[in-house]
Formats: C-alpha cells, structure tokens, sequence
C-alpha cells in the first residue's frame, strides 16, 4: 500500500511538472544539435545533451515521466549487433558515444553514430571520429527505438568561447580539439556542469549553468599535476567527474586519461579564473577514465571508475577527506596517492546507476560482443 | 528525363484475402520492390505497393539486415505514403555488401546493395582566401573539392556561423545550382554584393554580412553529395577572423619579382592578398617580341606570392609581367577602381599593366668540361 501511494505520489509529480517545462523558457521545435557529444539527466526526467560540435548544451524534456521504482536487472546480449541492425549496417560500423539512464523511468539512453570508418589510431575516442546523431532508447524489456529530436520541448545554452575547430589535437593526428571541446557533463541541485576545452590559452575549463538557463554561464580554466606525466597541464580535458562533497564542502571530484585523480572545491571555481587542482591518486598511466559514478552499499557511499585499460576502481570518499597530501612529484611507482580497490571488470565503455541496486553497463566480452550488462551494487 | 533504374532482389508477391470485399472488387496485390535512387546505385528506398489500408507501418512493414539474429530490431527509417504506395526510407544509406529483407505480412523481398570503394569519398581540399584573417569586405570564397559535385542544394549545405554558433542570415549570393567550374569541383560562394557595397539597399538593411573583429566558422556539410551519390567523408569546417575593411586597391608598382634560375619560376611577391582565382587567371608573361611565354601560374603563402613556372627553361633576356586591370584583391578592389567607389570617379579606361623584368644568360659549360 505504501508502495502504492509512493507510485501515485511519484506520478502525480511527474503529472506536475510535466507542465512546468513551460516555465524553464523551453521552446517546441527541433535543437540544432551537431554531434550528441554527452548525455546527463537533469531533474524530472529532462535529458541534457552536450553538443561539442555545436559548442552548445541543451535540455530537452524527453516526457519520459511514467515512474518505475523497481530494481530490475536490465541486459541486451549483442547491443551492438541490434544498433547496427537498427541504423542498417554491420557491427564495424556503429559507435556508443555515452550512456545515461533516466532516473524517473528507468530508461537508458544511447549517443549512438554510424561510421567508425575513420577509426586509424589507437587512442581516438568515439567523438574524435563522428558526430553521434542518433537517440536510442532502450527501454526495461530491453527494446531499442529512436527519440526523434524533432518537435520537442527544449531549452539551449550556448558555451561561452568554446575552443576553436581550427585547433589541432597535438598528438591525436589530423584530430581538432574541438572533439574534446565537451567531455562530460553532470547536473547537480540547479546546476549543469560541463566539462571540455575552452579557447583560453589554458584550455581545460569547466563551465557552469544555472538550470533552468538564465542564459548565465561561469567559466573556469583548470590545472593540474600529471604525476604520471611529471609535469603540471592545463591542455587536457577532464575525462570524467562528479560534484560531491567532501567534508561538508561541494567539489568536483575529476579523472583525466593517464590517470590522476582531481579535487577541486566549488567554491575557488570562479567565473573567468585560472584554478589549480589538488591531484590526489595516480591510477596509472597509459589508460582512460571513461565513467564515473557514486554508489550506495550499507549505508555508504563509494566512488566507482569505468577504465579504457584498467579494472573498476572504487574509491572510498572518506579516504580522500583523509588524505591531506597533492601529489606534485612524478610518481616513482605505477600508483600513488589516495588508496583504491580494484573489482573484476574490464571492457566497460559506459556505465551508469539504473537503480540504487545496480549498475548498468556497456562491455566488451572476450568473444568479441559488446554487451549491455547490469551488475549488481552489492558486489561492488 | 532520367530513366528510374530500379534493382529487386527475390521478389515475392502475395495476395491478400479482404472479408467483406464485394466480388466488383478485384483482389489487390501487395509487393516490394528495393527502388534505386535514379542518380546513384548505392542509394535507394523500399517501396511497398498495392498496400491494403492505413496502418501503423512499422509495425507491419519492416526492412531488416539479413543475419542479424531475430532479436535484432529493424532498419531505423521514415515510411513515406504516396498514394497506395508505401516508402521506406532508411535514416542512414544501406550499406554497401548486406543484404536486407523487406517483409510486410506474408510478403518478403530480399536485396544486396553493391559493393563499393569507400576511399573515394569526396572531400574539400582548401577553401580560398587560405589565410583566417580576411577584410570585413570579403567579396568572394573558394571552396575547391576532390572530385566533381552535383550542383544542387548549395544553399542548404553551406553555411557560415557566428562566434556564437548562430548563422549568419543570406551571406551568399543564393544559387540553388551555385557557381560552380566547368568540372563541378570548384564552387565560388559570393557575400551578398548588395551587402558588401557600401550605401545601397541591403547594406542599410541587413549590414555587412562579415563584421570586424567577429570570428565566423564556414561549414561545408558532410551531406554534399558528388556526382557519383557519395557524401563528403567528413563536414568541413574553417574559421575567418574578420579584420577592418579594406579600402584599398591593389598596386602592381609595388610587387617585387624577383626571377630566378634557368627553369625555377618566376616569384613576385604582391602587395596584399589577391582574389586567387583572378591571380592564376589574369596574369601572363610574355617575352620582348610580345610572344607568350606558356608556363604554369601558382599562389601560395596566403595569396600574397604568384609563381610563374615555364613549360621550358627561361629565354635571357627581356619579359614583362602583364597584370590585367580586372585582377581583384579579397575584396573586389581593381588597381585603378575600388569595388565600391562612385561610378564617376572611376577611371576612364584601366590599361594592361606591364612589369618588365630580365631573365639573365646562364653559363652552360660545354660537354666534357672540367668546370
């Protein structure tokens, strides 16, 4: 009954602020969206799209509301062979750009492009090689359909001087930066973090807007030390990252290829200004953070990893409040810094929380298939 | 009119039993046909005709990729009515090499697309003006392609944005056919003249379409298609970072030619970027007795320098560079007439400009010689 009266409450929400898009400045029409480069769902089931091509956010109301409170397992053998079924070629040709999952409906979303044709060098991320165009949604019986972006509600943003497509990538060869020009994005309580390169002449830069849009973007460059690499940059984009507190105070917690592990309070994140942040792990060289996220188990939270070349890695959030040091040496072993703990699980491309009981993911298995798979958060 | 080729595969054709039909009614036949764009093999729809009724069509009449596996879902596409004919449209091209099958109820079509080269997508090798930096009066664009273009739709594929991503309303000179070279690779996009011209109707209304100190990006759609069908491999994309005006013509008195070795070219370093199509066009040498010297003209550092390399080695003696008055710079500026000045003030008639310069005789040792 109680469960009941939750699923009624939850609808009756949803019903609600089915209507308030109207109010959050949205327009019907269809987002001139360039390349679906990051996907992050924002409050009632409003899905943003980071659009690096475009140099452009955008919140598009999905109206994706009908509330599922279960904690199903959800799992698409063969994802890629259907994607490639479904644009109509082979599984050589189709590329998953990222992952999001409606919290309201449980709902999973895709970035998905056709054409991996360009892919000649080892380290290309699926945004240095196509525009993702397409909207795939699977649903929980594990059904795959388009979201067409056409005649939708949405609101736009626009970054302010993103980096220019006239730049080259310095070792990703005949690469533009503007690939990276947005990396991933996160909203968290009336804020859309966006992470990428901004056109400054310290490019790594992380962008905040106020939701819904006001039209008002802070913009910050960011630094730090690649133990790794021996050396302070402000070049690379953030990889991954999450706001999180630490300590009572808000941070972004951000992972970068190679693989430092970055803390930067929210509070030095001032519009216009150059920002060092703390490096506090050293995960290893040669491997790219992919996906982040914070999960729940016994009562505690964990921050969890997807990795390019590496295992899962969790990291315990108390350890990196009780961890005092920065690490500004190169590191003289493979790790160093604030401790982690490996699990079973390579291959991940994309992941993300389906419910406070499992972890959705997208896997390369030995056999070659590319398979969406849930995990549960008990075994992490 | 253009002959519709049309390929079918297995074609299967079924008939449909219709309860209630009245015996006037002949019993209509339902069939699938894999049409082939008339312009291009590789391109084509599904055309399912002698369809019943309205339905929900993809639902019931579905393409799918042959051994995909049944729980594969079908080819993403739009169903178009025409009539009692139903397209299928898929979103993205069928690949060359698969094979697909159209099913609608007890009706199936089989179909392979044919194999291509996918090297030979077509893409843009350079736009002119080669450098960023151009007057707020730019005149002209070149954008020069690998392979021969359809003409169609340029408006619709080219596009110039702002700083802040928003397009820059009717930049060009719209030409649904656009300008294009006798071999379709080169198009020549034009700024609204009405625009760039000072004082007249459209610059009052609409303004410059180039302002200075903006930065735009030129983007050229990966959707342009070349005359075989085949879509740039990639969309192309290049920033102008727009300066003052220029005002100023172009002088020919001022370059500097500085002519070289028995077969090396001729180098004359201009006085500001020239209109490069007009520069390899408008300049010939010729020799004292007024005989043409063939060669082949080139532009490189940004437009600011002309080569001349002859077919055979240099002649010493006497050349004169002829430089015809209608040679341009980025802004249409003639040496002795501003693109925008009054029509009064212009000169009378602008004459050849000639620009002697001296080949000198090279010492040939002979044979055998130790030297």
């Amino acid at each position: 009954m109680r469960k009941a009266f939750l699923v009624l409450a939850l609808a009756l929400y949803a019903f609600s602020t089915g209507a308030s898009t109207e109010d959050r400045g949205f327009t019907t029409g269809t987002p001139d969206i360039r390349s679906i480069s990051a996907l992050a769902f924002g409050p009632d089931g409003v899905l943003f799209i980071g659009d690096g091509k475009g140099g452009a956010v955008f919140a598009v109301d999905l109206n994706d509301k009908a509330p599922n409170g279960g904690n199903d397992v959800l799992t698409v053998p063969n994802l890629e062979g259907k994607i490639a079924a479904f644009l109509g070629t082979s599984k050589d040709d189709v590329m998953i750009h990222d992952m999001a999952v409606n919290p309201i409906s449980q709902n999973v979303y895709l970035a998905v492009s056709r054409g991996r044709g360009q892919w000649d060098q080892e380290w290309l991320l699926p945004n240095d090689i196509a525009d993702a165009s397409v909207l795939v949604k699977i649903d929980s019986k594990g059904a795959l359909s388009e979201v067409r972006l056409k005649e939708v509600r949405f609101g736009k943003a626009a970054l302010p001087n993103p980096v220019s497509p006239d730049k080259k990538h310095e070792w990703k060869e005949g690469i533009a930066l503007r690939t990276d020009t947005i990396t991933d994005i996160s909203y968290s309580e009336g804020t859309l973090y966006v992470a990428g390169l901004s056109n400054e002449e310290f490019a790594a830069a992380l962008w905040r807007f106020s939701y819904p849009f006001t039209g008002e973007a802070t913009a910050t460059t960011l630094e730090n030390y690649h133990g790794a690499h021996g050396q302070f940059e402000t070049e690379a984009p953030i990889r991954t990252f999450v706001p999180y507190a630490l300590g009572g105070k808000d941070h972004i917690l951000a992972a970068y290829l190679c693989t430092p592990l970055v803390t930067f309070p929210l509070a030095d994140l001032k519009d216009g200004e150059h920002v060092k942040g703390r490096t506090i792990a050293e995960f290893g060289s040669g491997n790219y953070p992919l996906d982040m996220l914070v999960y729940k188990k016994d009562g505690r939270e964990k921050l969890l990893i997807a990795n390019s070349d590496l295992p899962f890695l969790i990291v315990d959030p108390k350890d990196i409040e009780g961890y005092e040091g920065a690490i500004a040496e190169p590191t003289k072993t493979y790790v160093a810094g604030v401790r982690y703990e490996p699990r079973s699980g390579v291959g991940i491309q994309q992941m993300d929380l389906l419910n406070p009981e499992t972890i959705v993911t997208i896997r390369r298995h030995p056999g070659g298939n590319l398979d969406l798979v849930s995990l549960p958060v008990k075994w992490f | 009119m253009v002959l519709r080729r049309s390929f079918a595969g297995i074609l299967v054709l079924g008939s449909f039993g219709h309860a209630g039909c009245g015996p006037e009614e002949p019993a209509r036949a339902a069939a699938l046909a894999f049409v082939s764009d008339p312009e291009n093999e590789h391109f084509g729809t599904v055309l399912l005709s002698g369809a019943p009724a309205r339905r929900v069509w993809p639902t019931v009449f579905t393409v799918r990729v042959e051994g995909a596996g049944a729980d594969a879902p079908p080819v993403l596409g739009d169903y178009l009515v025409e009539g009692d004919s139903v397209r299928f449209r898929p979103r993205f091209p069928f690949t060359a090499g698969l094979t697909y099958r159209g099913r609608f109820e007890d009706v199936e079509m089989a179909f392979t697309m044919p194999e291509r080269d996918p090297e030979e997508r077509p893409r843009v090798e350079a736009v002119y003006p080669s450098s960023p930096e151009v007057p707020e009066n730019l005149l002209r664009l070149y954008v020069h392609f690998s392979h021969s273009m359809r003409a169609k739709d340029v408006p619709e594929r080219i596009h110039l944005y702002d700083a802040e991503g928003r397009a820059v309303p009717l930049p060009f000179v719209e030409i649904e056919a656009g300008l294009w070279d006798a071999q379709g690779k080169r198009l020549t996009l034009f700024f609204h003249p009405g625009r760039v011209k000072r004082g007249v109707g459209p610059n009052l209304a609409l303004g410059v379409p180039l302002k200075a100190g903006g930065i735009y990006r030129l983007v050229v759609d990966r959707a342009m298609k070349d005359e075989r069908g085949y879509e740039l491999e990639a969309s192309f994309e290049k920033e102008l970072r727009v300066g003052p005006p220029d005002r100023t013509s172009p002088d020919p008195s001022a370059w500097k030619l500085s002519p070289a070795g028995r077969s090396s070219p001729l180098e004359v370093e201009l006085d500001e970027p020239l209109d490069r199509a007009l520069l390899l066009r408008l300049i010939r040498v010729i020799r004292d007795s007024g005989a043409e010297v063939s060669g082949v003209a080139g532009a490189s550092a940004n437009e600011t320098l002309f080569t001349f390399t002859p077919t055979t080695p240099w002649s010493p003696g006497t050349h004169r560079l002829l430089v015809d008055p209608e040679i341009e710079d980025l802004a249409g500026n003639k040496p002795a007439r501003l693109f925008d000045e009054e029509t009064g003030a212009a000169s009378a008639s602008p004459k050849t400009l000639e620009l002697p310069f001296e080949i000198e005789p090279v010492y040939d040792p002979p044979p055998g010689s130790l030297f």
